[in-house]
């Protein structure tokens, strides 16, 4: 009974955060170019992603000739379905955990590796070669990044002791000095590095490049198709910062009047982080990506994990 | 100005033209055989090429190159005068690899045919329908000593007597080519 | 290995097919363009990949041809002033000059010294926002979607100076055989003598938050190797040679208009990549803004436009002609023949992004798809003038 709760309470939370991030992306977008964004929908624009969601639910959807339809209508389909079981273990509060598991944190890096595989299918499925290469790209990108990501969870898990993530943040305080980020600097730099790659966002977003590959992957999908990609982008966002926050920055807890407030506003400044970042810089070369993550963050997470072990032992 | 650039090539007409309102510092007319060892000689030298331009007359099909140097500035036009029915000029895509699409312009405009270009397709116009476009009609066509004054001649070929004499004091001064 | 597809196996239109005779089993034939957000314009290039990178590489051109050249024969010479501006729509004044230049010549057409300094004033200003709106479209296909704002924001103002002067926005016909088509507003000059502060105090925002960037920095450097050989073989000029190490600019090598009393540096970088020709163009950006400030204080008063210049029916003299000017991409030329009617008999227009664009099958080959994007921002293409 609680999961299924549980389940429509987390759709409606992703709805109306697709809602909320639509807007904040396009807001902050336009204030970061100097210019103000959406502005003629409602005050100030907060009806456009209405708007928005409506035109896309309008369009016409239509299958691309030579496409292979299965794949092709699977894609979308699997990339939003699968970001569902990743709310699961998150502590949203002290008593909002969908389901308390002493695995939250596997659970999490084991459905995150789904979104790959409707990247794959949304590439081959397009009958597109230009959604060949971005699927090919994005392969070769999520694949690279999940180890450092793992390295640096992997690290706060051992001077937390546990995997779960809710104790994770009964451990901390609620002073900044408290959170887990004090003990691990450098596993949350790599944590937010790896999770900007995972998302596919700029400046690691070579899988959708709009000016290389005209859309990436997603070139061929219009309508809801595209709108479910798009959501489930966001909501793949949602979950790294929601993570990064129970893990890092101490979860619901705060110094005066813990609870689920200060949860949802340390995920949203990780989020403001997230989108600045996206409009400030170009993006990186895909040969470069690689190096960055072989060459810098598999060693430096190895590092950091081992000196942890250490430390946690000597300790 | 090296006056040895083109030595021991058959040139029908080389000219000092008025540099104020030419542009040129040089002016040279040659046969078809000839375009391709004076490129080699101008490459060597260092100079670079400007653009490949056509011009439709009376007389022919005029094919002229413009070069230029980086460093010694000094305009040089090499030209060479081609028959309409039958227009083929070597090729000097092989010298100055940006010949190449220079020449393919020529022949979607002219229809010149330039031997050993390495990739003669259209360029500008589809590839299925080129039509020649810059081809005047016969009646609208000038003769070449109409239009280009070549200013003061330093040799000519008798052969190629495009260019009146005017009142050139030059004009006595002719060369016999071998 | 090489694998031959059947006839029916290979699709595409006349070039795809061409191009794709003959093919290896590994590699993937991929169209860029027409329609391509980052070829600036209707380009279309054929690309052979392996995996990520190119093994071959064939522009193919034409999508863009309006046959300004025929053009020029059916109007007088007058009226073929407007063609100029469409050629090349980022630095339309240098059109405007060149063509006008060229008309000049052939007519022993004298320019008044006012009209020579407006003509230095609007070029100028036209290059500055042609290499502002080159900036923000470079960095856009490198994934950085903030600094075309802000360079269309500078752009704003050159763009209103320009409509002050000259009525138009973008596709200037403001120049006249003889001079120029009006003179100056009261204001002008002081509102140029304004920008240039303005603009020079940009410069070092976008140096510290844009040039120095490292992802940018890895983006261009070692980004698209073009030895000054190279260059030479194919014509290129402008910010490519110079940004190759030879400093080749066509107001010094032939001087034309008041620049030879004007004093400005060649900004030259040795590093032949992509960085190199990005920071020729940043460079030039500060150059201008040196020539601006001499000019609007050198400026004397007179007429701006010679008594006698040409009505519309004007009939040149018999002759030819070449004429040259400096443009934001390179070496600007028009080859004028006259036949002493009303109509131009031939008229060549030189496009520098013809040259510039033709060594890119060459030097595209062996890299990345991410670094042929990045090849063809730094070469600077405005499409119209390739294809005339």
């Amino acid at each position: 009974m609680r999961i299924v709760l549980a389940a429509v309470a987390v759709m409606a939370f992703i709805a109306a955060n697709g809602l909320v991030l639509v807007y904040m992306e396009r807001k902050i977008a336009g204030h970061i170019q100097r210019r103000p964004g959406p502005f003629e929908v409602g005050w100030h624009g907060l009806l456009q992603p209405i708007v928005d969601a409506g035109k896309l639910i309008g369009k016409q959807l239509f299958t691309p000739d030579g496409a292979d339809g299965l794949l092709y209508w699977l894609a979308p389909v699997v990339s939003f379905v699968w970001v569902l079981p990743l709310f699961i273990p998150i502590p949203f509060g002290p008593q909002l955990t969908a389901f308390e598991m002493d695995l939250g944190i596997v659970l999490i890096l084991a459905f995150s590796g789904t979104n790959l595989l409707a990247l794959c299918m949304a590439g081959w499925g397009s009958n597109n070669k230009w959604s060949l290469l971005g699927a090919a790209r994005a392969v070769a990108q999520s694949v690279a990044y999940e180890i450092p990501l793992l390295l640096a969870i992997l690290a706060v898990a051992f001077t937390s002791g546990t995997l779960d993530l809710s104790n994770t943040v009964k451990l901390q305080g609620g002073w900044p000095w408290q959170w887990n980020i004090a003990l691990q600097p450098l596993a949350f730099l790599i944590y937010f590095i790896c999770a900007l790659a995972e998302t596919n966002r700029a400046p690691f977003d070579l899988p959708e490049a709009e000016s290389e590959l005209t859309a990436g992957f997603h070139t061929e999908y219009s309508g809801m198709a595209f709108g479910l990609f798009f959501l489930a982008e966001y909501a793949n966002m949602i979950v790294v910062c929601a993570v990064a926050t129970a893990l890092f920055l101490g979860g619901w807890q705060g110094p005066v009047f813990s609870g689920v407030w200060w949860f949802l506003a340390k995920m949203y400044a990780l989020l403001f982080l997230m989108i600045w970042l996206r409009w400030t810089y170009p993006r990186v070369r895909f040969d470069q990506l690689l190096n960055i993550n072989w060459k810098w963050l598999l060693p430096l997470s190895l590092a950091n994990l081992m000196l942890t072990a250490l430390l946690t032992k000597v300790f | 100005m090296n006056d040895d650039v083109f030595a021991g090539i058959p040139v029908l007409l080389e000219a000092r033209p008025d540099r104020n309102r030419s542009g040129l510092l040089r002016d040279l007319y040659l046969i078809p055989e000839g375009i391709v060892p004076a490129v080699e000689r101008l490459f060597a030298a260092g100079y670079h090429l400007e653009d490949i331009s056509g011009l439709d007359t009376k007389d022919g099909i005029l094919v002229s190159y413009h070069f230029d140097h980086f460093e010694k500035p000094g305009r040089i036009a090499l030209r060479v005068l081609s028959p309409h029915d039958t227009p083929k000029v070597p090729s000097i895509a092989n010298i100055f690899d940006g010949a190449q699409w220079h020449e393919r312009e020529l022949s979607d405009f002219y229809g010149v045919v330039f031997e050993g270009n390495p990739n003669p397709t259209p360029l500008l116009l589809p590839a299925t329908d080129v039509t020649t476009p810059l081809r005047k009609a016969e009646a609208s066509r000038v003769s070449l000593g109409d239009l280009i004054d070549p200013g003061e001649i330093v040799q000519m070929d008798p052969r190629f007597d495009y260019f009146a004499p005017k009142d050139n004091t030059d004009a006595e001064s002719k060369e016999a080519e071998a | 290995m090489k694998h031959h597809l059947s006839p029916e196996q290979i699709s595409g239109d006349f070039y795809s097919r061409r191009f794709e005779q003959g093919p290896d089993e590994d590699t993937l034939i991929l169209n860029m363009g027409p329609q391509h957000p980052s070829t600036h314009g209707v380009l279309r290039i054929i690309l052979a990949l392996d995996g990520e990178y190119i093994m071959r590489a064939e522009p193919v051109l034409g999508y863009l041809h309006r046959m300004h050249e025929a053009m020029a024969e059916h109007r007088t010479y007058l009226g073929y002033l407007p063609n100029m501006g469409r050629v090349d729509y980022l630095h339309a004044v240098a059109w405007n000059w060149a063509y006008v230049g060229a008309v000049e010549r052939l007519g022993g057409i004298e320019v008044p010294r006012r009209a020579e300094y407006i003509r230095v004033i609007t070029c100028e200003l036209n290059r500055i926002s042609s290499h502002l709106l080159w900036w923000g479209a470079y960095l856009l296909d490198l994934g950085a979607f903030t600094p075309i704002m802000y360079a269309f924001d500078d752009r704003e103002i050159i763009l209103d100076l320009l409509q002050s002067v000259s009525g138009s926005r973008l596709t200037y016909s403001f120049l006249r055989p003889g001079g120029v088509a009006f003179d100056l507003p009261d204001t002008f000059l002081d509102e140029v003598k304004a920008f240039i502060p303005h603009m020079r105090a940009r410069l070092p925002m976008y140096k510290a938050l844009v040039t120095d960037n490292t992802i940018l920095r890895h983006r261009c450097e070692e980004v698209g190797d073009l030895p000054l050989e190279m260059c030479r073989r194919y014509g290129a000029t402008g910010p490519v040679v110079r940004g190759s190490g030879m400093a080749y600019d066509v107001r010094r090598a032939e001087p034309y208009g008041v620049y030879p009393e004007l004093e400005f540096e060649i900004p030259t970088e040795n590093s032949q990549d992509a960085m190199g020709r990005y920071l020729v163009r940043m460079g030039e950006l500060e150059q201008c803004l040196n020539i601006l400030e001499q000019a609007v204080q050198a400026i004397p008063e007179g007429e701006h436009l010679i008594k006698g210049a040409p009505k519309p029916r004007w009939k040149a003299p018999v002759g030819e002609t070449y004429f040259a000017v400096e443009g934001a991409r390179g070496k600007i030329g028009v080859h004028l023949v006259s036949d002493g009617s009303s109509t131009p008999y031939r008229c060549k227009l030189r496009a520098p992004g013809f040259s510039n664009l033709s060594l890119f099958a060459e030097l595209a080959e062996g890299t990345l798809l991410a670094d042929a994007v990045s090849i063809l921002g730094s070469l600077d293409l405005v499409i119209p003038e390739i294809d005339r």
